[in-house]
């Protein structure tokens, strides 16, 4: 760790520009206090670490979830490892799991990997710790707001655990809780407690998510280096200014939503409840309210989420494969636009959630309009990271792997969109196994992978290690071919008919037959040697963390700010703002002598170079 | 075959691990059977062994003699009377005995009678494991995990009573009273109806497998009645012969059951007008028997009758908040309704509630049979009584075609001919 | 290096490969009838499943480009050294191409519409409600936990009168014939699929939802709850019979009729004991 005093001959700093010389701002020093420091820290790169740790650890418990969900799917009934012997050895229980517990085991998977794991990481780890230090900025705009959303969500995380144990358990009425399962505590023996913890947990979760979304806007906006301009910023910021936009504007949705439905289920408002409603038997509600309401607020923030959950990937992997593939980013301006057209589009699809919900059908029929025109954007993406590597010299470091593996499996999850979009063949395969194949080839194979290449990318510049590059690939390797084998069949059931939170496929005869069980029990293995695979991560991340090998300033040769910067950065980030000359990406520039030419060392024969087109 | 005494064990039928290769000992200790209450515990008016190590070793060790001594290892006792002497239950059977025991498949009988070596039996066992355990529990005491969730409560079979049922009123259930509550379910109630999820032989051997579980439930209760009579160490309480008579005494209860179904010897009266009115007169007790079919059910037969706690009251106890902690919800209930509360309970102790005739549910069925025999056979364990002795066949009918009409027209009980009712129904109205 | 490119083949290879396997397969291949793997038995599921193999086709074809790109390029242009440790190649020094955007922004864009425009007649004839076929309706279906009751209208035609055939997860219907039933929820929200038919809609408490399909082959299929409902909501199968003609079906209503206004128990019957 540098000595804030030492301004001389730290490595980092840049040449001054020609026109300013801010490098003397004034440099706060490290908190020496323990808890400020590490704690209730305000430094975006303690904050972002905050998130990375407990991201990953729900992705663990999340993990565990599934596999305990895929195994009821591959043999219905039998006995769980561990899980039996655990829960329901009570002489009445007889070892054997009941139906509502996989009805809690996806709710809570599918709670946990999106709100605790995939946002928090990508947002929350990444963007904290990658955004000032990718515009040259000492830390974000209100560093204590920053803090304060991190601490936002320990609440959340106490809450979601703590409803497993309360009378009933967790929520089970699925991530998307519709109304009236969710709302009527007798419907499902997770409506009792479980969900109002739930709900109070997504509040926790979701207001996290808003004041970080406030910060990287601000900090994007006002604290970019001189010569920062909006089209020098790595695909990174962009993606991660155009996500808190979408956040900002859409949570707030959410958030009503969940306070509605948190209010019918403990203040007697009947937001969602018809007339006179009664379930299982329990008093009528006076009613009044509807329950496909819910489903529109809901989805008005949840489809804008999977962009939350996506966007930021894209921006990573953009980084990334330009990197390792030295060449510029092919199509920077259209990237860019590509961006901020799923934003846009983004916000006038979600009715495609609910072709068969009872909606009108006509603003179905609108709703796939829009939703085939998100596609588009999706496509070009894909298009300029093909062009990309396109033509470079691809160096297959574990980060690379997973960014090309990224980019392979997200054309999947990309293609098997436009089947749900098309409303009459969204009939068929809605709420199936098709969607729960999509949606994995978006989250894990798209933003899991992206997270994968990722944490390998930024891991020396994090903790100012190196990690295992032969770990790496081996992890790689695996994860790919057995996230195929566990994801891609999931297609074919779908297609199949055989549809989705149901806890035993085989009561339905037309799902009885040996290929369909055959499937199941194929993805099962495969789910389960995934999760096993992770473990060579979890390892290559801890061993690493402790006796990796010092990590140089920048070990990529990467032309972006935080690899001018030493490794881990110092608290202040930079010694002196540094000075941005140029785009973000000129790597293999001919007349240079080496391949990279990072953004604060100039052109030779100074011109000052931009991308090549608009 | 029907009088030869076998032991068979048992395994998931239907469930054949492919891959995993495990089987369910691997991830699950042995089964066992939940005791009855009285077996260890002090209950206060009830016959019990609290305390009696030994005389509880005795009902254990002479349940475990006559039913074998774990759900995996059923023995059929002699003279159950279940069919192919309780061949049905299992998948496998026992042959021989101690080392020399080897478990042979069953398989379901062709046509001919032959086993068919293309169909392995499931098991009345592994059927109701998968189906039913999760609310009817292990030993079918109602106590599964999801039990607790649900109102009305799953059916504790042990004291071999089931509520909707065409025989006389405190009889065991005739076959196929089973078969139709497992075929159609009990509407308005959490019981699912079975015939979309299982084939018909499918629904014979799980309702083989319930009357099993309500054969041994009862036999321990009678055991235990019997041991609580005897002395603590009376080497001689519950000797063998003593058991097999207590034993053929609950099976002969079923056997008798079968003759006794209540066949009404006139058919329906046409439903007419004048039917319909009589049996509204008989439903408000202005006829000569003087029913009191509205002190429970309601003068709008809405269930809210004054002779049952207040629907507030019912609705704060029963789901007015956790389901453990009823009793302590129930405690602060003023001494009055607290009083009337344990009146108005059914005979397994659960919370009841007169139906709503308005919504045209009718949890025992809703032919016109089914509700003559609840009119006329009253529910076993529950309020509703007989009432086969208080008016005639012709009356029955009338009280039958009047419920079937009144989800239709509410007004028959609003209507102008109701006048005398009117305040009343105003006092009802306002006090709610 | 250059070996990782076999990875990325293979997954695209095995990915192609499951869809071309799939038609082959009774189970793999969208639900049809167990003896006729490629029938589809409604009007609807046949625009349904042509719809879904426009789409296979469209999307199978950019899938194989786009994956031939990647797996070539990463085979072709990987980074590879020459004895001094210096790369025998340098990278294009390229920022892209306005002309190539433009092209691959319009033509999947045009793709795109057109598949939207494409879908919107068949949408519109299964869902809108003014496409909804001028019959009376066959059966009031509603859904509740967790059991679907069906009530068809007894001898006077009308649906809700005392003489209504009630009967659970059980629905019969006749073959080539267009069916209307109304659906609703009486607690929580349900969705009536019946996969054989292609048709799914959900069942939303407080709403009277039509849904009308029709069958060119008798049989039995089945109705699947494809909406969580609550702990049993796998249990929530109904049982579908197409009967071959109307008398078929007219005989059953009175067979079952005949058992709802069951007043005694004759000899037969009440062995029986349905």
């Amino acid at each position: 760790m540098h000595e804030p005093e030492s301004h001389e001959g730290a490595p980092g700093v840049t040449a001054p520009g020609p026109e300013s010389d801010p490098g003397h701002d004034h440099i706060h020093p490290a908190p020496g206090w323990f808890l400020t420091r590490y704690i209730f820290a305000s430094d975006h790169k303690v904050i972002g670490i905050q998130f990375l740790f407990s991201g990953l650890i729900f992705f663990l418990v999340g993990g565990m979830l599934a596999m305990a969900l895929r195994w009821q799917l591959a043999w219905p009934w039998k006995p769980m490892p561990i899980l039996s012997r655990l829960l329901w050895a009570e002489p009445s229980l007889g070892y054997q799991m009941p139906p509502e517990f996989y009805n809690k085991l996806f709710t809570m998977h599918a709670t946990i990997m999106i709100f605790f794991v995939i946002i928090p990481l990508l947002t929350g780890g990444f963007g904290n710790f990658l955004i000032p230090l990718m515009i040259g900025a000492r830390d974000m705009a209100f560093p204590k707001l920053n803090m304060l959303s991190y601490w936002f969500m320990p609440p959340a995380m106490v809450l979601i655990t703590y409803s497993f144990f309360v009378e009933g358990g967790s929520a089970e009425a699925g991530w998307t809780s519709y109304p009236p399962l969710a709302f009527a505590r007798w419907a499902t023996p997770g409506s009792l407690n479980g969900q109002t913890l739930w709900l109070l947990s997504l509040l926790f979760a979701g207001i996290s998510s808003i004041l970080g979304s406030i910060n990287y806007i601000t900090t994007i906006v006002m604290l970019r280096a001189p010569g920062m301009k909006l089209f020098r910023m790595p695909m990174t910021v962009w993606a991660m200014f155009i996500t808190a936009i979408l956040q900002a504007f859409a949570l707030p949705v959410l958030t009503s939503a969940l306070i509605m439905q948190t209010l019918d289920r403990v203040a007697g408002t009947n937001f969602f409840s018809p007339v006179g409603l009664t379930v299982a038997n329990a008093p009528p509600v006076v009613g009044g309210g509807g329950p496909i309401l819910y489903q529109h607020l809901f989805w008005f923030y949840s489809h804008p989420a999977v962009y939350v959950m996506i966007l930021p990937a894209m921006g990573m992997v953009s980084d990334i494969i330009a990197t390792f593939s030295r060449k510029p980013l092919f199509g920077y301006k259209p990237m860019v636009c590509a961006i901020a057209g799923i934003a846009g589009l983004g916000f006038i699809v979600w009715g495609h959630h609910m072709f068969q919900s009872g909606m009108n059908p006509a603003l179905g029929a609108t709703f796939m309009m829009s939703t085939m025109l998100i596609a588009l954007p999706s496509a070009i993406k894909v298009f300029n990271w093909l062009g990309t590597m396109w033509g470079g010299r691809i160096q297959f470091t574990a980060a690379m792997l997973n960014a090309v593996g990224f980019v392979s499996m997200f054309i999947i999850g990309g293609l098997s969109g436009i089947f749900m979009a098309a409303s009459p063949v969204d009939i068929h395969i809605h709420d199936t196994y098709f969607i729960v194949g999509h949606i994995h080839y978006v989250l894990f194979g798209g933003s899991t992978f992206a997270i994968f290449a990722a944490i390998h990318y930024w891991f020396p510049k994090i903790f100012g290690r190196m990690m295992n590059e032969r770990l790496g690939m081996i992890h790689f390797f695996l994860t790919f071919i057995f996230f195929n084998g566990t994801f891609y069949l999931m297609h074919i059931v779908g297609m199949h008919g055989h549809p989705r939170r149901i806890a035993d496929p085989t009561v339905y005869s037309y799902l009885q037959g040996a290929g369909v069980i055959g499937m199941n029990q194929f993805m099962t293995v495969n789910a389960f040697l995934l999760g096993f695979t992770q473990l060579i991560f979890v390892f290559n991340f801890l061993y690493s963390l402790a006796a990796g090998p010092k990590a140089s300033e920048n070990p990529w040769h990467a032309n972006t700010l935080e690899w001018t910067t030493s490794s881990p950065p110092a608290h202040y980030n930079f010694e002196r703002i540094p000075v941005v000359l140029h785009a973000p990406y000129e790597y293999s520039v001919p007349g240079v002598d080496e391949d990279f030419l990072p953004q604060t060392k100039p052109f030779p024969g100074g011109q000052r170079l931009e991308p090549a087109h608009s | 075959m029907t009088r030869s005494r076998f032991v068979a064990g048992l395994i998931l039928g239907g469930l054949v691990l492919t891959s995993s290769g495990c089987s369910d000992t691997f991830n699950a200790g042995p089964l066992e059977y939940v005791s009855a209450v009285t077996l260890t515990q002090d209950v206060p008016g009830k016959t019990n062994l609290a305390g009696k190590q030994p005389l509880q070793d005795k009902v254990r060790a002479a349940l475990a003699g006559l039913f074998g001594d774990s759900p995996q290892r059923i023995r059929v006792p002699e003279g159950s009377g279940l069919p192919g002497g309780g061949i049905y239950l299992a998948s496998y059977k026992l042959e021989g005995d101690g080392a020399n025991a080897r478990r042979k498949r069953i398989y379901r009988p062709r046509a001919d009678g032959t086993p068919d070596p293309s169909r392995p039996q499931a098991g009345g066992y592994a059927i109701y494991r998968r189906n039913c355990l999760h609310c009817h529990g292990v030993s079918g005491a109602g106590d599964g995990p999801t039990a607790p969730y649900l109102f009305p409560i799953p059916r504790d079979f042990r004291q071999g009573l089931f509520k909707f049922t065409s025989t006389p009123n405190g009889a065991r259930p005739h076959r196929d009273d089973l078969r139709r509550t497992i075929k159609n379910g009990l509407h308005g109630t959490s019981m699912p109806a079975f015939h979309a999820l299982l084939s018909a032989d499918e629904i014979e051997q799980v309702i083989d497998y319930v009357i099993f579980l309500s054969m041994r439930g009862e036999t321990e209760l009678m055991l235990i009645e019997e041991a609580g009579t005897a002395d603590e160490n009376d080497p001689d309480a519950l000797e063998e012969e003593v058991v097999k008579e207590l034993a053929d005494g609950v099976f002969n209860k079923w056997k008798t059951a079968q003759e006794q179904v209540m066949n009404p010897s006139i058919a329906r009266t046409p439903a007419t007008r004048e039917s319909i009115l009589r049996g509204r007169d008989l439903f408000l007790g202005r006829t000569k028997e003087k029913l009191e079919c509205a002190g429970c059910h309601g003068m709008l037969a809405q269930g809210d009758g004054a002779s049952f706690v207040s629907k507030e009251v019912f609705d704060s106890i029963v789901f007015g908040g956790n389901p453990s902690e009823r009793a302590a919800r129930l405690s602060a209930l003023d001494e009055k309704t607290r009083t009337l509360w344990t009146q108005k309970l059914d005979v397994w102790g659960n919370p009841l509630r007169p139906a709503n005739l308005n919504r045209g549910d009718y949890k025992g069925g809703r032919r016109p049979i089914d509700i003559y025999w609840r009119i006329a056979k009253g529910i076993n364990g529950a309020q509703m009584p007989a009432h086969d002795s208080t008016i005639n066949e012709r009356q029955i009918w009338d009280l039958v075609n009047f419920v079937l009409a009144l989800p239709y027209e509410p007004e028959l009980l609003t209507e102008a001919g109701n006048e005398p009712q009117r305040a009343k129904l105003a006092d009802t109205a306002t006090a709610r | 290096m250059r070996n990782w490119s076999i990875l990325f083949a293979l997954a695209a290879i095995a990915s192609v490969a499951a869809f071309l396997y799939a038609p082959f397969s009774a189970d793999w291949w969208l639900p049809n009838p167990p003896d006729q793997t490629h029938h589809v038995i409604s009007a609807f599921g046949r625009e349904i499943d042509n719809l879904f193999l426009i789409i296979l086709f469209i999307t199978g074809a950019v899938f194989i480009g786009t994956q031939v790109v990647l797996v070539y390029s990463s085979y072709k242009f990987v980074d590879e050294m020459d004895e001094h440790g210096k790369p025998k190649r340098a990278a294009t020094y390229s920022h892209g191409n306005n002309r190539l955007e433009v092209i691959w922004t319009i033509i999947p864009g045009a793709i795109l519409v057109f598949l939207a425009v494409y879908q919107v007649g068949t949408w519109a004839s299964i869902k809108f409600r003014s496409a909804a076929p001028r019959v009376a309706p066959l059966a009031e279906i509603t859904a509740r936990q967790f059991q679907w009751v069906i009530r068809y209208p007894g001898p006077d035609g009308r649906l809700n009168s005392p003489d209504d055939l009630v009967v659970v997860n059980d629905f019969h219907f006749v073959k080539n014939k267009q069916t209307l039933i109304y659906l609703k929820s009486s607690d929580v929200l349900h969705s009536f699929y019946l996969p054989h038919l292609r048709i799914k809609q959900d069942a939303v408490p407080g709403l009277t939802i039509p849904v009308w399909f029709d069958s060119d082959t008798a049989g039995s299929f089945e109705i699947a709850c494809a909406e969580l409902c609550g702990w049993g909501h796998y249990k929530m199968r109904g049982k579908v019979t197409i009967h071959e003609t109307e008398t078929d079906f007219q005989r059953w209503v009175s067979d079952q009729l005949t058992e709802q206004n069951k007043s005694q128990l004759t000899m037969t019957a009440g062995a029986e004991g349905r």
